[in-house]
């Protein structure tokens, strides 16, 4: 009667709490290697497209900038098979810039790196090569929203990193050819820049030297970017804490249940056992052990539940928690199991059971036995 | 051995109060066999349960032993049960998601011996109650006959000197109860103290096992 809904409850929990810490911790992993600045281009409180020259002007005269990246990105379509549309990320870097060590760890698992003047091709994270269903050596088919013609891009390698959400959707190219796919008027136009100091502390003046100096200018620090991150997957670790909520209401209300409505075959069993000499107290241990045997495996049962949940594709909570707006992208569910999750977890769910259990034994144990049986 | 000096037990049932013993006063030597006889409905089980320390009296002295069982708080009354009686109820009253086994073994556990003698004592009495075959059967696969025998295994699991006896006798054939007759003799050779209630008349087989018949009720 107790295991079952005890599982229920705990894998759907857990199912969440892996998801979420998992989506939190790729997130806060990206967010370690934003630059230090990054400059987007406002008009009429918009943000645009930036002319790079305007900036470098003024960029290479500041000295506490050690170096600074034009960056190429916005999204690209893919119709699947069964006629869905979905949405992938394209990134237009320099391939100095993908070498550099700033970018984010890039394994390649098949083919090669981008190199110099290699337009038109690109290196594409596993989900993206997945649902184009392509390898290296492959040519695939580009379009972005609100272009017409679609862009013919080669493959030359696949990569994976560690931050799933990062790249998995991402289909990385040089930035001409970035500029090309989403429709920019030339190579000295991007999205925004990436500005990175020789002292981070600095970035707060510096940012605030480039508003003076360039109009429409609109430096983001790194700290206000991670700020946005977690304030973005806080929101959705509020529902995250809804869950929490709704476990140990759910556990509570077991518990109360097993406290108010005595069961007659826990009343005898408890009359007999003191009929023959069990003391209150031995009840009590016995009955600790075996609630916490059957919360225990209940438990464990509902977290492999979850995890064989979350492994299934999550269907019905992915999207829930990894779109954004109405794009949803494709990357494979970043599981991450936290020791201090699943500590919690069973506690939440062994105390008020324990709870539930002692008490009523405790209650019945103050009556005499032959009542206890009778009753 | 068991002295009930002026026993009163009244339950209250709703609005109505129900007075089930008035006034009685009983003594039992050690080694004696007692039988409480009557009808039903004249306290009889509740007389057993008051001297087995499972209920305790609305008023009067329960005294085993030389100690007043009033006295005793409840745990103190657990191990009293524990070392002193064995208890055989009417209805059995085995716990019936467990094995004979398990269910034998359960007086031992909050005594904190180590089970491996009483293991042996219980093969020793499921043989001379000649069920040793069911050991390891769940007892509610067990016919009425066989759940008595592990209740009267299950009250002499522990030695106690005290045999409380609910109708023991009520749902068996003439050969289990002479069987058990004929275990319950040479319980009492040893000088264990017998007290079992009936609603029946005497029979035969009592004359030389019950040294006192006491009546209630009607009779």
């Amino acid at each position: 009667m107790l295991a079952i809904p005890l599982t229920i409850i705990i894998a759907i929990v857990s199912a969440f709490s892996f998801f979420i810490e998992g989506v939190r911790r790729d997130a806060l992993l990206a967010a370690d290697y934003y630059p230090d600045i990054l400059i987007q281009q406002q008009v009429g409180g918009r943000t645009e497209s930036l002319f790079f020259d305007r900036y470098d002007d003024v960029l290479k005269d500041i000295n506490a900038i050690k170096s600074y990246y034009p960056r190429s990105w916005g999204y690209i379509n893919h119709t699947d098979s069964k006629n869905r549309i979905k949405s992938f990320v394209v990134m237009g870097l320099d391939p100095e810039y993908i070498s550099s060590g700033l970018f984010i760890d890039v394994a390649i698992e098949q083919g090669r790196s981008l190199r110099e003047h290699d337009y038109n091709k690109a290196i594409a994270g596993k989900a993206l090569a997945a649902a184009f269903d392509c390898t290296t050596g492959d040519t695939i088919e580009v379009t972005s929203p609100g272009l017409r013609k679609p862009v013919l891009i080669e493959v030359v390698g696949i990569f994976d990193t560690a931050v799933q959400i990062y790249s998995a959707d991402l289909l990385l190219v040089d930035r001409q050819t970035a500029n090309t796919i989403l429709g920019f008027i030339d190579d000295n136009e991007s999205s925004d820049i990436m500005v990175y100091l020789s002292n981070p502390a600095m970035a707060g003046m510096v940012a605030s030297n480039l508003l003076k100096k360039i109009d429409g200018a609109n430096p983001v620090t790194k700290s206000a970017m991670q700020s946005l991150t977690e304030q973005s997957f806080g929101q959705k670790s509020g529902f995250f804490h809804l869950l929490w909520f709704i476990l140990l209401v759910n556990v509570m209300i077991i518990a109360w249940s097993l406290t108010s409505h005595i069961s007659f075959s826990l009343r005898k069993e408890i009359g007999i056992l003191k009929a023959i000499g069990w003391d209150t107290g031995d009840i009590m241990i016995l009955k600790s052990f075996e609630t916490l045997t059957i919360g225990f495996f209940s438990i464990i049962a509902g977290l492999i539940g979850g995890i064989a949940y979350m492994f299934s594709g999550a269907p019905g909570i992915k999207q829930m928690i990894i779109g954004w707006t109405d794009i949803y992208p494709e990357f494979p569910i970043p599981l991450y199991v936290n020791a201090s999750t699943v500590f919690l977890i069973i506690i939440l769910g062994i105390i008020p059971l324990l709870a539930g259990t002692l008490f009523p034994i405790w209650r019945i144990g103050a009556i005499d036995p032959d009542k206890a049986i009778r009753q | 051995m068991i002295e009930l000096t002026d026993i009163h037990k009244r339950y209250a049932t709703g609005r109505h109060i129900v007075n089930v013993l008035s006034g009685i006063n009983l003594t039992v030597d050690t080694g004696e066999c007692v039988c409480l006889r009557g009808p039903s409905g004249t306290g009889k089980t509740t007389l057993l349960n008051i001297m087995g320390g499972m209920l305790s009296p609305t008023t009067g002295d329960v005294r085993v032993l030389q100690t007043s069982l009033t006295d005793l708080a409840h745990h103190m009354l657990s191990a009293y049960r524990r070392k002193h009686i064995g208890f055989i109820f009417q209805h059995y009253h085995l716990l019936e998601k467990l094995t004979v086994m398990e269910n034998l073994l359960m007086p031992l556990i909050p005594c904190g011996r180590p089970l491996e003698p009483g293991k042996a004592k219980m093969l020793q009495l499921l043989e001379r109650l000649q069920i040793g075959h069911r050991l390891t059967f769940p007892v509610h696969c067990l016919s009425g006959g066989e759940h008595q025998r592990v209740a009267v295994a299950r009250s002499l699991m522990n030695d106690p000197n005290i045999i409380l006896a609910d109708e023991p006798f009520s749902n068996l054939d003439k050969d289990n109860t002479l069987f058990i007759v004929s275990m319950f003799k040479e319980l009492k050779k040893q000088g264990k103290t017998f007290v079992f209630t009936a609603t029946a008349q005497p029979m035969p087989w009592e004359t030389d096992f019950i040294d006192r018949d006491i009546y209630y009720g009607s009779e």
